[in-house]
Formats: structure tokens, sequence, C-alpha cells
């Protein structure tokens, strides 16, 4: 086998493995399953580059999540021309929408937080990432992690009492 | 059910994934088509402090020296060996002119980096050594698949410590390095060049990085957490630590002009990492603090400036200390701003004395989405507003 096609047969046993979770992460963050898809493929792409670094350090599905929380940020901040996620050249696929039901009042509360509030209680309460993980995922301070997931968890948790 | 059950169940696992196939070959393509770009030689030698920086770490310079003095005391595997070349490399005839000149372009002293720029390319194009102190242990010519020259060498810097850098030299002129350090970033300087290859291209600005951006920045941190300014640039306004870090962590907004054009940027630095963010001025909002409100509300997770907001109807409601001034329903600001069908508005609003323009959007894709806009920005009716907004998106570049 050539170094190309064990690159290649490691890389494809990761992504199938962990596609179907790693799209979930970008869409609990950014609402949208399109939206998701275009992060995914974009981390995808990058992650493919870097396969012999990343993969030799074992942090592969840290690498893509690290990707799709900071360019949903981006996204935000930066001008509109940046705003797609996908690649040029990147086939799109066609648009898919959503049952209404598949989305709970949970997943829309999750929606209606502030962005950074929403990451944080995503990575730190769904995913089980520590403080200081999230911290580095985000590139922010542990202490903002803190009070991002303290207001989010709230606001949920109100979200949660009324419905259960 | 705790909360993360709760939130894993909240939501499916939603349409069919694009078959393996695209995903290997949308990798294959970047890749290939990073190698074969046209080089981004201007950003260069910005992408390479960037690209240094990660790969050197903070603690770079206390790195365990390995065995210094003991040429070609590094490890080889007989398996994979890379293509051995002579280890001579001849001292800058120049004397370290070449080297003083990229590091006062980073801001910074040949003496501080005895690793960064021992070995380089001189103007001649020609693979030199910084002087007669830097003692070469191995050297291995082009290992990457680059448009120009490039070469891999493991040699002292005259600090006793062993070092690792691969530089290059494009076709166009562009310059630049990647260092590496034994024990850290890979066990032996073999294993560092086989897997320097995309590295490498990500240096050269070929491949693709954690940050991508499309426009090289104006100024930016380097790893010290010093400002390095381009050619030309000339800061008018600062604002120290916007986004209120605790030290060692920093932050700063600078309002600077180039080339008769005024830019806002957010800079934040951190013992790890630095990121940027940038806009030309006076897009949207009237003033460097104005600006840096928005971005730090939108890093921070804060509320941004919305002035309105939807109501049930459709129509669009003034905010507490907003006052509404005409609106328009259903604005057409062209397919880069919203699709036909989606819900949009406008309002001209007086806001703390001043007159703004919101432009309002719902996707029905989370929250709706409000655009304020300085009337000292673009224009002083809707309709200058609205021929602005178009031109704006019509463009690429939008509000925000």
């Amino acid at each position: 086998m050539t170094s190309r096609e064990e690159r290649e047969a490691s890389y494809t046993q990761f992504v199938s493995s962990r596609q179907t979770h790693l799209r979930r992460v970008a869409y609990a963050i950014c609402g949208d399953w399109h939206r998701a898809d275009d992060l995914l493929q974009t981390a995808l792409v990058k992650l493919y580059a870097a396969w012999p670094r990343v993969h030799r350090d074992g942090r592969e599905e840290a690498y893509v999540r690290t990707i799709i929380v900071r360019a949903n940020i981006d996204e935000h901040r930066r001008p509109w021309r940046r705003e797609r996620a996908g690649l040029d050249g990147h086939d799109r696929p066609a648009r898919v929408e959503l049952e209404v039901e598949e989305r709970s009042a949970l997943f829309d509360a999750l929606q209606a937080l502030p962005v950074m509030q929403r990451k944080t209680v995503v990575l730190r309460h769904w995913l089980g990432l520590s403080v200081e993980e999230t911290a580095t995922e985000l590139g922010i301070s542990t202490g903002t992690v803190k009070s991002h997931t303290s207001r989010g968890i709230e606001k949920l948790q109100a979200v949660l009492s009324r419905d259960g | 059910m705790d909360i993360s059950e709760e939130i894993a169940a909240s939501f499916g696992d939603g349409p069919a994934h694009r078959p393996i196939g695209d995903r290997l070959l949308a990798g294959r393509r970047v890749v290939r088509r990073r190698r074969v770009a046209g080089a981004t030689a201007a950003a260069a030698v910005l992408v390479v402090v960037g690209t240094t920086f990660a790969a050197a770490g903070p603690g770079g310079d206390k790195a365990d020296p390995g065995p210094a003095g003991h040429p070609g005391g590094t490890a080889t595997n007989a398996a994979d060996p890379p293509t051995a070349s002579s280890t001579e490399i001849p001292v800058d005839p120049y004397g370290s002119h070449d080297c003083r000149k990229v590091a006062e372009k980073l801001r910074q002293n040949c003496r501080d980096f005895p690793g960064e720029y021992a070995v380089y390319y001189n103007r001649d194009g020609q693979l030199v050594r910084r002087d007669m102190h830097v003692r070469v242990f191995k050297r291995v010519d082009d290992p990457v698949d680059l448009d120009g020259n490039s070469a891999a060498v493991e040699f002292d810097g005259g600090d006793g410590m062993r070092r690792w850098v691969f530089v290059y030299r494009l076709r166009t002129g562009a310059i630049g390095s990647q260092a590496g350090l034994p024990g850290k970033d890979a066990e032996t300087f073999d294993d560092w060049v086989r897997h320097l290859e995309l590295d490498a291209l990500v240096a050269a600005g070929y491949g693709p990085s954690d940050t991508p951006d499309d426009d090289p920045a104006l100024v930016s941190y380097d790893a010290q957490g010093e400002l390095v300014l381009d050619d030309g640039v000339t800061i008018t306004e600062q604002v120290i630590n916007p986004l209120r870090l605790q030290a060692p962590e920093k932050s700063v907004g600078l309002e600077v002009q180039h080339d008769g054009q005024t830019f806002w940027y957010l800079l934040q630095w951190s013992p790890d990492q630095s990121s940027t963010s940038s806009d030309p001025a006076d897009k949207a909002f009237p003033s460097l603090r104005d600006w840096l409100d928005d971005q730090v509300a939108l890093q921070q997770g804060g509320e941004t400036l919305q002035l309105v907001e939807f109501a049930a109807d459709g129509s669009l409601t003034p905010l507490a200390g907003v006052t509404l001034v005409r609106q328009q329903a259903g604005v057409d600001v062209g397919e880069e701003f919203a699709p036909a069908d989606a819900r949009t508005a406008v309002a001209e609003v007086s806001y703390q004395a001043k007159t703004w323009f919101v432009l309002a959007r719902d996707l029905n894709v989370g929250p709706p989405e409000y655009f304020p806009t300085a009337a000292s920005v673009s224009g002083s009716t809707l309709e200058e507003f609205l021929g602005y907004a178009r031109q704006q998106y019509a463009g690429g570049e939008g509000l925000r």
C-alpha cells in the first residue's frame, strides 16, 4: 500500500465513523443542516490536507471540531464575502429541510441562545468537554466559558422544567 | 435524562451524507490546487510568522537542545530515507544583510532568533548560512514540491541548540521558513522532513490553514505579542484591550491607513495563538469604537447593536431608546442579502441623536438578523442607504 493509500484509508475510516456526530455538532451550533454540511465539508477538506500531522497526534476529532466551532464565529465576524462556509468548487447537496417535529423545544431554545452561549453549552454540556478544553477550542478564556455556560444552561433548564 | 442526553435527543441525524469519495476528491483537489496555484507572495512573510509561531510554540527556545555538536546525530530511517544532499552551505557573501532585512520587517533582531534566520536564501537565491558560527548537520534539498527552491536543514545556530528549519524561495521571489524542534515536532529530523510537506505548503501560502484569511493582514501580532505593521501602514487610532482580556492575553483595536484607505482592526493575542478581525472603515459604523463594540459583542456572545425588531405582523418596531422614523417592508437588496421569498424590511431610526438605517432579514434559519448602518456612512436618505446596501451586497462585501 502506498503512503497515499494508507493515508486515505485511515482518513476514510475516520470520516465514515465520525461524520454523523461531527455534523450534528455543526448543526447544534448553526441550526441549519445545509450550513452544517458545508461547515463539515470545509473542516474535512482541511483535515485531509493536514492528515499526516493531525493523525499522528491523534487529535483528528478535536481538529475538525475546532474548525467547525471557530468557522461559525468567523462567519459572523467576517465580511459577507467570507460568510459562505463552503469552499470554492465544492458541490453542494440539494437542500433538505427537516420535518418540524424533528426539532424539539429544547433545540429551539438552544438556537435562541446568543452564539457563544450556544457553543459553550454544546461543548460543555453535550460533548462533555472540560472548561479548559472548551476555552481552548473556542479560543476564549475559562472565565468567559463559565459565564456563558452558566447563562445558557439556565435558559435551557427553564425550557426543560416548563416542558417537563 | 440529564441535559447532555436531552440535547443529544433534541434533533436528528440530518440528511444523508455526501459520498465518501466526494470528501476524498475535495481534499485531493484542494491540495493539488494549492500546489499549482499562483503564489500569494505578498503575504508570504506574515504567513510564515503565524506558521512558525504554531510550530515552535511559546517555549520553543527552551526545548531540549539535543545532541549538539554531533553531526548526523539524529536517527535516519533506512526504509524511506530522504534525499541526501551535501551539508555544505556557504556563509552569506553579503554578510547578515539579508537576514537583517527580513528581521527588520518583522521588527525582530536576528540575535533574538538564533535558529530562525541561521539558514536562508539570500538576494541571489543562494542557500546560505548567516555566519560561520552556524553549523549544518544535515540538509535535504527540495523536500516539497513548490514552485521554486526549498531545503530542510538540521543545524546549530550558534547557541548550542540543535534545530530544524525548512526554507524556501518561490519563483516569485517570496521567501519564508518554517521551524521545527527535535522532540517537539518530531523525534528525528528525517521524520520531520517526511511530514513536512503539507505544513510547508501552508507556510508557502498554498495550503489550508486553521484560520484561512483571504486578505493579508496589514497589521498583526507576532509570536511574542508585538505588533507588526506591513510596509506603508500607519496607525491613526488605537483602543487598548477592547476585549478586556487578562494578562498575558491582550487585545487592541486599531484604525490604520494604507494606500489612502482606512481599515479597522481588532487583534487578539495569547501565548498560544493570535487572531485578527478587520473591515474597511466606515462600512456600517460611524467610528472605530462603535465597530469595536459590535465586534466584541460578536466574539463574546453579547448583544450587538440591533435598534429594531420584527413584530408578529412583519413590521419593525423600535427597541428602547430608539425612535422609528419610517420603515418599508419587503426590500430588494439582491439575492446576496436574502432570497425573494424571505421576510425583509428596512427602517430609518434615530438613536443617540444620530440617524441610522437598519436592514432586517428573517431567513427562517435561526433568529432574524438586523444590520444597522449609520447614515453618516451610507447617505442621509433611505433611498441612498438602499442604493449603498445593494452596492455592498452586489460587490460581495455586505454590511458586516
